[in-house]
């Protein structure tokens, strides 16, 4: 397998070769705008997403009846370039949409619902390095991945009230990663936790003492990962998605209704002007 | 009864016990089908109040004994299927069970640990499940471990495998008392003791709606774990982890 590298506007993919030959690393590099989420963002998203669902045999590998081809990558790792993670989704587009139905907030919660869907439905396993703020569909992309590496610098929340917005999309997801009782704490907190209490919680699973150390403690968890049985890693990920219900069609659709519920409304579309008007003038 | 294990009953308080030391209580098929027994007995046994699940020697369980069935998927299924029902018969029992840990409590063993209702054990143990590790699918323990830490933690253990330390165990809940090695048994007993004080009737009946609560945990979906943990084994990956990993640790006798 030869490396690629796929530049996808704010989204780079990388399927590496070499002794890291299986892992494929999806990194958000829009550094300037701490990663947030506009169009550019998940048309990149969608992207490289499409491209493992080709690359990872989603559509060409079943576990159960044979050994992953060679070629496949069995291992993800999402990162984010620059002070973020990723900051949730592009407020000034959605202050600034004039359309008082706010389709363009809609079609976010869609997208990024699809994204989480997809990326959890993916046969590979996948680890989200969380090295600063992950919020709001920022920390949706780090509960749809398997496993979630942190450090005292990570910051991971849902502070979407203050917009008017429901965060429900994430629940499905976030619940069965972290139990309803911290899932409840979250959502109506709002609060953005640090990585001590998210990692205490189990919104982190691994932990890296200092940021400096957190890229070696990923590559470690990454190696440890290709080292495994791809067959059997295969099949277990299938068989925690078939026991776990973490991406049942019915409840998925019904967080995202959920969230799309909130939005059109005066009080959604004022609360977001206020908080993007006082933050441009910050 | 069978000598792999024993069972003792002091004033209804049962202490069953792994008696396979030499082989680190490994889950042979004979061994699990002397706990099956064990468990059946003691379900019909009125006098009993609370299980306490321990392992003679140095370790709880160190897991399935797969040396000598690898080749043999029809004794590979039984061990498997075995292993879900007596999970299943004592995640049943109607008094509460306790595993009491000592030293290694690993992949099948490691699944005992988290069927039963509480789990004791010392910061120097060693639990986990590094089957993927060795191309095996965790799958039977997987909804017992859903069920005692959670998707997202189960996820995270059992895709990365490996093993933790009792310290790590007690923290992510898959140990619900932590204490010194020396005092694992005289703390087990002390934790039955305070259980038989409550009422058995009352106790029974929160396990029995804990169980309802967890609706899934059926018959049917441990058949179908048994069943692919017995596929994923008998493919290549498997057979010739598994062969590597024999070859290079030969049996102590």
């Amino acid at each position: 397998m030869k490396a690629e590298r796929h530049a996808l506007g704010p989204v780079t993919l990388d399927v590496h070769d070499g002794a890291l030959a299986g892992l494929a690393t999806i990194t958000l590099a829009d550094p300037d705008r701490r990663n947030t989420m506009g169009p550019p963002m998940f048309d990149g998203l969608e992207a490289a997403i499409l491209h493992l669902e080709a690359r990872t045999g989603a559509s060409r590998f079943n576990p159960l009846q044979e050994t992953p081809p060679t070629d496949v990558v069995r291992v993800i790792r999402v990162k984010g370039l620059g002070p973020a993670f990723c900051a949730g989704f592009d407020l000034g587009l959605l202050a600034d949409d004039p359309d008082p139905a706010q389709p363009l907030l809609a079609s976010f919660l869609k997208r990024l619902a699809g994204c989480m869907r997809r990326l959890r439905a993916l046969p590979a396993v996948s680890v989200a390095v969380v090295h600063g703020p992950a919020l709001a569909g920022g920390c949706g992309l780090v509960v749809a991945c398997d496993v979630a590496i942190g450090c005292p610098a990570s910051r991971l929340g849902y502070p979407v009230h203050a917009i008017g917005l429901s965060p429900a999309v994430s629940g499905v997801m976030l619940a069965a990663r972290v139990g309803t009782g911290a899932t409840r704490r979250m959502f109506e907190s709002g609060e953005i936790l640090d990585g001590e209490t998210a990692h205490q919680i189990g919104l982190l699973q691994r932990f890296a003492p200092t940021a400096d150390a957190l890229q070696s403690h990923a590559d470690a968890l990454v190696t440890e990962l290709l080292a495994k049985g791809p067959r059997a890693l295969a099949a277990t990920k299938r068989w925690l998605q078939q026991i776990d219900h973490s991406i049942d069609p019915k409840p998925g659709a019904d967080a995202l209704a959920a969230s799309l519920g909130g939005i059109g409304s005066a009080e959604s579309r004022a609360m977001l002007r206020q908080v993007w008007e006082s933050r441009r003038k910050s | 009864m069978s000598d792999l294990v024993t069972i003792r009953n002091d004033d209804g308080i049962v202490t069953l016990s792994l008696q396979r030391a030499e082989a680190r209580n490994a889950l042979s098929l004979d061994l699990i089908d002397a706990l099956e027994r064990a468990v059946t007995s003691i379900a019909a046994d009125a006098s009993a109040r609370a299980l306490i699940l321990r392992g003679e020697g140095k370790a709880f369980c160190a897991g399935m004994d797969l040396r000598g069935v690898l080749h043999d998927a029809t004794r590979m299924g039984q061990m498997l299927h075995g292993l879900a029902r007596t999970s299943l018969a004592i995640r049943r029992l109607a008094i509460p069970a306790i595993a009491c840990v000592r030293g290694a409590a690993i992949g099948g063993g490691c699944g005992l640990m988290v069927t039963c209702d509480l789990a004791i054990t010392h910061a120097e143990s060693k639990c986990g499940y590094p089957e993927v590790d060795l191309g095996i699918c965790p799958a039977v323990v997987a909804p017992l471990l859903i069920r005692r830490v959670g998707a997202g933690h189960a996820r995270a253990m059992l895709l990365t495998g490996g093993v933790v330390s009792g310290t790590e165990a007690h923290r992510l809940g898959l140990a619900t008392h932590l204490v010194s090695e020396g005092d694992l048994e005289p703390a087990a007993m002390e934790l039955a003791r305070k259980l038989c004080g409550g009422g058995a009737n009352a106790l029974a009946t929160t396990k029995r709606w804990l169980g309802e609560l967890e609706s899934e945990l059926d018959d049917e979906i441990m058949r179908r774990a048994a069943d692919l943990s017995a596929r994923i084994i008998q493919g290549e990956e498997a057979q010739s982890r598994l062969k590597a990993r024999f070859d290079a640790t030969k049996p102590a006798h």
